[in-house]
């Protein structure tokens, strides 16, 4: 894990068949993304932004190609080697906030801890300082229905920092939301990332989000076309 | 642990189509305790009335006794074998004669059983002392409470008995009822008039003459050989045991029925549950569930359903169970014409073994119909269910 380069991939092919011929989202994708870079992929609709994202957040398997995360390969892991991955290094944030509707905000932001079976203290102070990043400790014991979309999603954010993992995946992240709370939702990210010093891969063609973007990678037809770092 | 705790919280989550699925599991969950309780209880019930009325812990029969062979009845008699004497003599055993007859109550006929027994027996519980009494020349006769009803006649009425003695000659006297008995033990009631065995001896001219010889319930000693046969009163009382073990089996069909709704409640759920929560469980893959551990969850989410179901059953229902053990079930008069030894109030018998066995086969049947439609999440693809589709 000291390695600077979190991320890297060779060559990375991803297809799926539909109908009776097949369709390639990714096409030799290589790219290489060091640790602590908040960095966007940008690029129309079924440029395979998303998809690229999932083979990274080891949700996904290449069909070739090679794709190495936190010095682990992708392409090797097994279903359990690559959920124990996700559990302990990697966050998502969706567009659709993925919030669990049943569990109160604190709840919803505990789940990770619970997974990594945290104590009952750890916890609570992790879930504590989480919902202080985002400024949601008044809202702790709230359901996910009773919150607005902006507060949605900085419960995912909480969600996804509670365990202070070293890659955040944010798909389409303000996809859902106004520009007032697209900033702020955007500001707390950058705060963190800072703080923190979490690496965050955004996929997105959203405007406001590629402003604070510091490397933009373009993808088109599962191909990067350009990659400029600000 | 933690699946547990997150199964818990979906459940709680859940609200009103938890409670409905844990109530009307409950529901069948109490049904089946309560038959199989009144199943035990009319069982044990039988028993013990049995073994305290007229079968004592066995009974020795004379060569020709058949009970189930109405054709045997004139000539199931014999000699008392001597071997049995001092057990006689010492209060352990008392001879029963069963023999044919008429009586003639309101100039109608009915057949019925003489029973002859010792006015001085203390093995079966049936008031015999009552016929050591004067009766103004008639024979004194003891009637239950159901045969007195059925033939319309009260403590003190007469009526002609008719029989025919050992030698084949037809005699006939005039009875008088000197007790009604009332016994929970209809079949030494219905069809039966009680005399005194030395009275019965003589007027049928059989002489130390019985059919069999039943053994106090409480003797535990060694039991003479003799050329009567000895059955004990687990032989005595198969019939009771088929019965009531044939009622049972016919009441699984009905708490089969009512486990099968329950069941199907469960796993409608189930199935409602994982396709309305494939995003759900993308999202949960995503934070690094694995597969195994979804299908776990859920299947442990069904399961808590047995569990809840459990607890909420013996919420309502202990009171319930319990109000019934004290005050029994009463059953209709009609029981009478069962033939067999049926209590009039039933009171249900629920024992430790059948609640936990209940239990358990209700938590392993929900186990298995939870996890039947949560096998497919074996298959299922992060990407796939955070689309909201199912691999």
């Amino acid at each position: 894990m000291t390695e600077a380069k979190l991320i890297h991939t060779h060559d990375l092919v991803k297809a799926y068949p539909v109908a009776d011929r097949e369709f390639v989202a990714l096409k030799n994708v290589n790219l290489e993304i060091e640790r602590g870079e908040f960095a966007g992929l940008v690029g129309p609709s079924g440029s395979g932004k998303t998809t690229l994202l999932n083979v990274i957040g080891s949700l996904d398997i290449p069909t070739s190609g090679s794709v190495t995360v936190l010095d682990s390969k992708i392409e090797v892991l097994s279903h359990k080697q690559a959920a124990n991955l996700r559990n302990l290094h990697i966050g998502f944030i969706f567009q659709t906030y993925n919030l669990l509707p049943v569990y109160t905000v604190a709840e919803n932001v505990e789940f990770p801890l619970l997974l990594l079976g945290k104590s009952s203290d750890e916890r609570r102070s992790m879930v504590e300082d989480a919902l202080e990043w985002v400024g949601l400790t008044d809202k702790a014991e709230m359901r996910p229905a009773q919150l607005s979309g902006g507060e949605s999603q900085r419960v995912a954010i909480a969600r996804a920092m509670v365990k202070k993992p070293a890659l955040v995946l944010a798909d389409e992240p303000t996809a859902n939301l106004d520009a007032k709370n697209s900033h702020r939702i955007l500001e707390t990210m950058e705060k963190l990332n800072a703080e923190l010093d979490t690496t965050f891969l955004f996929a997105t063609h959203d405007e406001k989000v590629m402003q604070y973007m510091k490397r933009i990678i373009s993808l088109e037809d599962g191909e990067v076309v350009k990659d400029e770092t600000k | 642990m933690v699946i547990l705790k997150l199964a818990y919280r979906n459940l709680k989550g859940a609200g009103i189509r938890t409670w409905l699925n844990i109530f009307v599991l409950s529901i069948a969950f109490l049904a089946i305790v309560y038959l199989k309780g009144m199943y035990n209880g009319m069982q044990d019930q039988s028993i013990r009335i049995s073994e305290d009325t007229d079968k004592g812990s066995g009974q020795y029969w004379c060569e020709i006794y058949d009970p189930y062979d109405p054709l045997s009845l004139p000539d199931a008699h014999d000699v008392i074998p001597a071997v049995l004497d001092p057990l006689r003599e010492a209060g352990v055993m008392t001879p029963v004669m069963l023999y044919q007859g008429a009586i003639y109550p309101d100039n109608r006929m009915k057949n019925v059983m003489l029973r002859g027994a010792d006015q001085a027996q203390t093995v079966m519980n049936i008031p015999t002392s009552e016929l050591n009494v004067e009766a103004d020349g008639y024979l004194p006769v003891i009637l239950g409470q159901r045969m007195a009803k059925s033939i319309n006649v009260n403590e003190g009425d007469i009526f002609t008995m008719q029989w025919r003695d050992g030698n084949g000659a037809y005699d006939a006297r005039d009875a008088k009822v000197v007790h009604v008995m009332v016994t929970d033990n209809s079949t030494i009631d219905v069809g039966s008039v009680w005399l005194d065995l030395a009275l019965l001896q003589e007027i049928t001219r059989l002489e130390n003459q019985a059919t069999m010889m039943v053994v106090d319930k409480s003797y535990s000693g060694e039991l003479p050989e003799s050329n009567w046969t000895y059955h004990s009163l687990f032989d005595l009382t198969l019939d009771i045991r088929t019965m009531v073990e044939m009622k049972s089996n016919g009441g699984s069909i009905f708490y089969g029925v009512l486990m099968a709704l329950a069941l199907l409640a469960v796993f409608d759920t189930q199935v409602l549950s994982i396709w309305r929560r494939r995003k759900e469980m993308g999202t949960l893959m995503a934070l690094g569930m694995t597969r195994l551990a979804l299908i776990k969850l859920f299947t442990l989410e069904g399961s808590m359903y047995g569990i809840f179901a459990a607890i909420l059953a013996t919420i309502y229902g202990a009171p319930l169970l319990y109000l019934n053990n004290m005050n029994g079930l009463t059953m209709p008069m009609d029981i009478d014409n069962f033939g067999m030894v049926l209590p009039q109030t039933l009171y249900p018998e629920y024992s430790l073994g059948l609640i936990l066995g209940t239990i358990i086969v209700v938590l392993i049947t929900v186990t298995i119909t939870s996890y039947i439609p949560v096998r497919k999440l074996a298959q299922l693809k992060p990407t796939d269910a955070l689309r909201g589709k199912m691999s």
